[in-house]
């Protein structure tokens, strides 16, 4: 269905002459409909092109004002030097295991009481209700010292555990917004399944495993792209809880760099310039795209499904 | 003992939200209640031993004594005041613009969508280049504006210009969820209502302000208070001030960090407050919240 027409006589009586320009009209309006979309596409890619030229500029090309998009010779020691600056393999490991069970937490206790908000009615409903809009709009700085103290007497805050455990629980990074999520999804979705179930002896727990979660799908895709990417940059609530080096995760590892090298090029003296041989932007972009490349890897998976997801979930209370 | 049916169904809802009210008081109740007792308190001890009561003692500290919090507070009210109709409309241009029936649109949207895998954290601020230091400023000035352009204007009319585009470069990085929910939005809207009206002759113009407009208020008023909520989860000035007064600074103050927290908790809720006052008359159908 083509729905770029442009007016029209309301008796539908349009001379030929008219109508040939109309078409003219027409195509010159699609041209720039892209050449617009193809703008914006630069302005969302520039960045990501940015990181990924620059992360293959020797010190040299870094330097050298002429040397623009294209970099003399492709530098792969960047990654290398940010690579051993990062200790990938452990800090990958660190934000990979706070990623995945949050997650996972995430997408079943956020179902979980999504589908009770969604089918019962119980005492203290409103009073929950107010609950969920409350984990959703306090800002967790608000809140950070008396969840710190209570950590803290589980002797529990300078670990990982207070960045995925409350995740379990429907807690969490955004839990507020994943339950509101599943609860739209949950309203839209016919009861007649699930009523079936009941009648064939199903409880109230089988129904939800073996009928309401696997019907949910599409908005089970949307909570996990969007948890696996907000708990893999969060870089907020790690720096509070992780004080020791070799739990830190990979997102907290980034401003240090970058004070590094910002440190590099903004000190005199012959020994900055030395040092500022080996940090340069280059390698504080190298280290960044090793960071996000993870979340682009496992986007490209998902990509097609989550989009899918966020049209059939009820988000938008369709 | 036997229950009446809908007593057992008031129970059973008990068992799936149950669970998490009870967390719910130790994770959130309980911190709530605690740092605003604690924004209105004096730790004579860091162990939280010894807590007097001083009214509005650290509040007064917020706006009177300290030099820094203020400028860096109104810096993040303004970003947000700004940057909140932008991401609005912005989004729900893309999304016309790519709902349209064109091709490559799978494309389009993966591609507004990409920032969103950058979070909202360091990362972003880095490449976006979002007023740390010059060079990296250029970044995002360059994207819009080519260099000749640039040295013709000369560098404060190019200051203007840039700080506008590099606005709307953060502004379209902000949007990635918020294009494809009003995306979805759109879509939802049945195919039928735009056939009838242009068998009245009605132009695209008008069916933009009279059918796809109206349809999806309840979708922008989503979008605008997802994009509040998004900005207190930012790495801004303001946020990395409250969580380092409280944890990093040399002298740690943990009741005027959670003043400072209750002065922006208050300001996100007064924007919210605001967005559903202005908005409510023009939504024609809230799903029941």
């Amino acid at each position: 269905m083509n729905r770029i027409k442009f007016k029209r006589k309301p008796d539908g009586f349009i001379l030929s002459s008219e109508k040939m320009f109309h078409k003219f009209y027409g195509v010159i309006a699609k041209v720039l409909l892209y050449i617009l979309l193809f703008d914006l596409v630069y302005t969302f890619l520039y960045p990501f092109l940015y990181m990924l030229v620059t992360s293959v500029k020797s010190p040299e090309d870094i330097l050298d004002v002429t040397v623009n998009w294209i970099p003399n010779s492709v530098y792969f020691k960047n990654y290398k030097l940010s690579y051993e600056i990062l200790n990938y393999p452990l800090r990958f490991f660190n934000t990979f295991f706070v990623t995945a069970v949050a997650t996972l937490g995430h997408v079943f206790s956020c179902a979980y009481v999504g589908y009770g908000f969604a089918r019962y009615k119980f005492a203290g409903k409103r009073f929950a209700f107010i609950l969920l809009l409350l984990s959703i709009i306090v800002p967790v700085q608000t809140i950070i010292i008396p969840r710190y103290l209570l950590f803290g007497a589980m002797g529990l805050s300078t670990s990982s555990v207070p960045l995925w455990l409350p995740a379990l629980f429907g807690f969490g990074l955004q839990g507020g917004l994943f339950i509101f999520i599943f609860r739209q999804f949950f309203l839209s979705l016919p009861r007649s399944l699930e009523e079936a179930a009941s009648i064939d002896g199903c409880g109230p727990l089988g129904t939800f495993f073996k009928i309401a979660l696997p019907s949910s799908r599409s908005s089970i895709m949307v909570v996990l792209v969007l948890s696996i990417v907000w708990h893999w940059n969060d870089y907020y609530e790690p720096s509070v809880y992780i004080t020791t080096q070799d739990k830190y995760l990979l997102p907290m590892m980034l401003p240090e760099l970058y004070n590094l090298m910002n440190g590099a090029t903004s000190a005199a003296g012959e020994a900055a310039a030395e040092i500022s041989n080996v940090f340069t932007e280059g390698v504080a972009m190298a280290a960044t795209a090793l960071t996000v490349l993870p979340i682009f890897v496992i986007y490209m998976f998902l990509q097609k499904k989550f989009v899918q997801g966020i049209e059939k979930s009820g988000i938008t209370g369709e | 003992m036997k229950l009446s049916f809908s007593r057992r169904k008031s129970l059973t809802g008990y068992i799936f939200v149950g669970p998490w009210l009870l967390i719910g008081m130790a994770m959130l109740v309980y911190p709530f209640v605690f740092s605003l007792l604690l924004s209105f308190s004096e730790l004579k001890n860091i162990d939280f031993s010894n807590m007097s009561f001083v009214g509005f003692e650290n509040y007064k500290k917020a706006f009177v004594t300290d030099i820094n919090f203020l400028p860096l507070f109104w810096n993040t009210v303004a970003d947000t005041l700004i940057n909140l109709p932008m991401i609005t409309v912005t989004s729900l241009l893309l999304a016309i613009m790519v709902s349209r029936n064109i091709k490559g649109q799978g494309f389009f949207r993966s591609v507004f969508f990409l920032p969103v895998l950058l979070g909202t954290g360091f990362v972003m601020n880095q490449l976006l280049g979002a007023g740390v230091d010059d060079s990296s400023m250029n970044v995002a000035r360059g994207i819009l504006m080519p260099e000749i352009v640039q040295e013709y204007l000369g560098p404060e009319i190019t200051d203007i210009i840039g700080g506008f585009f590099s606005r709307i470069t953060m502004v379209l990085w902000k949007s990635g969820v918020q294009i494809i929910m009003t995306l979805a939005g759109i879509q939802g809207i049945s195919g039928a209502l735009y056939e009838a009206a242009k068998v009245d002759g009605a132009t695209e113009w008008e069916m933009f302000w009279k059918i796809t407009l109206p349809m999806i208020t309840p979708v922008l008023l989503l979008t605008t208070v997802y994009t509040i909520v998004a900005s207190t989860v930012e790495d801004s000035d303001v946020v990395n001030y409250i969580v380092n007064t409280a944890f990093k600074s040399t002298n740690v103050n943990f009741e005027y960090s959670a003043a400072m927290g209750w002065i922006y908790f208050l300001f996100i809720l007064a924007l919210i407050g605001v967005v559903f006052i202005f908005m409510k008359p023009f939504v024609n159908r809230v799903s029941e919240v």
